[in-house]
């Protein structure tokens, strides 16, 4: 039987294994983790038919080196991290094949965050139901840990196999991953720590993503917030996408692997539809929020989730089409042509 | 009947219920009480319940159930005045306070201007309440520790405390689930595991219980250790008496 499995040649610059999150033990202190971008880790595992909750490489400026043992069904979706299989590049999101031996490699590229399914997905333990790395208790994903050189990393059985491969068309997803476009909130829960005049100069404002920024916040620099009066709160609880304003006044965003609990006030929250978009700014980038209403935000989220059933069917419509792709040689430059007969019904 | 809670949004899919914004000990049985009535109650889109010191924040999916319509059942629970709590456990973490243990007892014991056993006594004399759980997965944050054995953080944390290392900070005292940095003055340490994500429940205590600290020997210490290692030890649990 052939082996399953990918070898790990170079590990890339934070590569894990994550899922949508450890859900249902924050009573105990848990943080969730999960993949920054849970929207991009979805379409990832939609483009190989895995299940929305399959466990991905979230990979980090430079993903991995990865040289295929037998035969797999891989997707890429998120930032432009320069992928190249055979050292012919990859458009960031889209699903091919790789064949016994292919490389995969990452050269760097404008993105941040881009996440890599297989058709089966990582097969790593379940732990406390879930497969996402946390890396502060050595938990979860590979051995609790990102990826090394040398690592060989396993695929499990694949439930439903996808005939088509290819690109995404980008004008499905680039709202996905967009850092143009302000980023969402709802005001509270202690938004009331500061006067009208102090959330209007939240909104307005530019605010610049820190060095110091890591897939448990981000922080932000700008002009400080000067709160009302008090600068903390007894502890309560905190929600991925909360943004808390410490005393220096400068905010945080609380992102995948937030803490559960947490003593700033927290000016807004992120809406989850928007929840994915902070893994796609790099230290130096603009972020800007704008308010919505808690009705806005509903709304928001259940046109995500058309959006998602849309790419859903547009693959099932490539399913149902054939396509050829063509190796062209021309000047011994390399071309990629493919030709897709479309259904009959569009 | 409780006095009503304020209810505030955090996100799309977070709701706070805040009984109060100081840590009182009224507050964090109202939580337990609104958390274990929404346990039983299985409300569905009800994802996670997070209680903490003043509030407990809850998890939904908004496409099932939406922010008013989740109020106004947490508001039906609450005004249930006849439910009753069931009764509180102590569990007892065995300590050892020899100084490989505890690096910072004596200097504990020099600000209090007492013995090494004094604050031993006196560490070991109370039940503590459990708070919440919170900055690691499994450390307790624990009210009701003397003031006289109150004592500051370390100017500069250690950037690595072990696993099972109890510490006191100001008027705070916890227990370290995980090795991680940390600048609590460390007096002792437990052969207890205070997490284990490889057994169900992960973690030893829970948010509204009590746990009261037992000093042992250097050999109990082992012993206990080596029990832990097997899975054959289990942790003494005793129901809180009611005062």
């Amino acid at each position: 039987m052939a082996e399953s499995t990918f070898l790990v040649v170079q590990p890339g610059v934070l590569t894990t294994i994550q899922d949508l999150g450890r859900f249902g033990y924050g009573s105990i202190g848990m943080p969730a983790a999960g993949a920054m971008d849970p929207y991009a880790h979805q379409l990832a595992n939609l483009m190989v038919g895995n299940s929305l909750h399959e466990a991905t490489l979230e990979m980090t400026f430079i993903g991995p080196t990865l040289v295929s043992k037998g035969s797999h069904r891989i997707a890429l979706a998120g930032g432009d991290l320069g992928a190249e299989l055979n050292e012919i590049p990859l458009p960031s999101c889209g699903s091919w094949t790789m064949r016994e031996g292919d490389t995969l490699t990452f050269k760097g590229g404008s993105g941040v965050r881009s996440y890599l399914a297989v058709a089966g997905g990582w097969d790593v333990e379940t732990v406390l139901g879930s497969k996402s790395t946390y890396t502060r208790a050595k938990l979860g994903g590979y051995q609790g840990r990102p990826l090394k050189k040398e690592d060989s990393l396993n695929v499990g059985s694949i439930v439903t196999s996808l005939r088509w491969q290819g690109s995404l068309p980008m004008n499905l997803v680039d709202e996905f991953f967009s850092t143009e476009k302000p980023i969402r909130v709802l005001w509270g829960p202690q938004d009331d720590y500061f006067s009208e005049k102090e959330k209007a100069r939240f909104l307005e404002q530019s605010w610049t993503v820190n060095k110091d920024s890591d897939r448990m916040g981000y922080r932000l620099d700008g002009n400080p917030l000067i709160h009302l009066d008090k600068k903390e709160i007894i502890s309560d609880g905190v929600c991925q996408g909360a943004i808390q304003v410490p005393g220096h006044g400068q905010p945080i965003v609380l992102l995948a692997d937030a803490q559960t609990t947490g003593g700033y006030p927290k000016i807004a929250t992120i809406i989850s539809s928007d929840l994915g978009r902070p893994a796609h700014y790099k230290a130096g980038d603009f972020i800007q929020f704008q308010s919505v209403t808690y009705e806005e935000a509903i709304q928001i989220m259940k046109e995500r989730q058309q959006q998602i059933h849309f790419v859903q069917d547009w693959i099932q419509s490539r399913e149902r089409a054939t396509s050829h792709l063509w190796h062209i040689y021309i000047d011994s430059k390399h071309y990629r042509v493919r030709v897709d007969e479309k259904p009959e019904n569009q | 009947m409780m006095r009503l809670p304020r209810f505030l949004m955090q996100g799309d899919r977070g709701m706070v219920i805040e009984f109060g914004q100081e840590i009182h000990h009224q507050y964090v049985e109202q939580v337990r009480l609104l958390m274990v009535a929404l346990e039983e109650a299985r409300i569905s889109g009800v994802e996670e319940l997070i209680p903490t010191y003043r509030s407990l924040l809850v998890r939904y999916q908004p496409l099932r159930i939406d922010f008013y319509e989740l109020q106004e059942k947490v508001e039906l629970l609450l005004q249930e005045t006849n439910r009753v709590l069931a009764p509180a456990f102590v569990t007892d973490i065995p300590v050892c306070y020899d100084e490989e243990f505890g690096p910072d007892l004596m200097d504990v014991a020099n600000h209090a201007k007492c013995t090494a056993e004094e604050v031993i006594q006196i560490h070991t004399s109370a039940d503590y309440l459990i708070y919440m759980l919170g900055f690691t997965p499994g450390f307790p944050y624990l009210g009701g520790l003397s003031e006289k054995i109150a004592c500051p953080r370390l100017s500069k944390p250690r950037t690595a405390v072990p696993a099972g290392s109890v510490g006191i900070a100001e008027t705070q005292t916890g227990i370290y689930p995980l090795l991680s940095p940390g600048g609590w003055r460390i007096i002792g340490k437990t052969p207890l595991r205070l997490f284990d994500p490889q057994i169900e429940p992960p973690v030893l205590l829970r948010a509204g219980d009590y746990l009261r600290f037992v000093p042992i020997s250097r050999e109990e210490y082992l012993e206990i250790s080596k029990q832990v290692e097997s899975g054959f030890y289990s942790a003494v649990r005793r129901p809180k008496e009611v005062q």
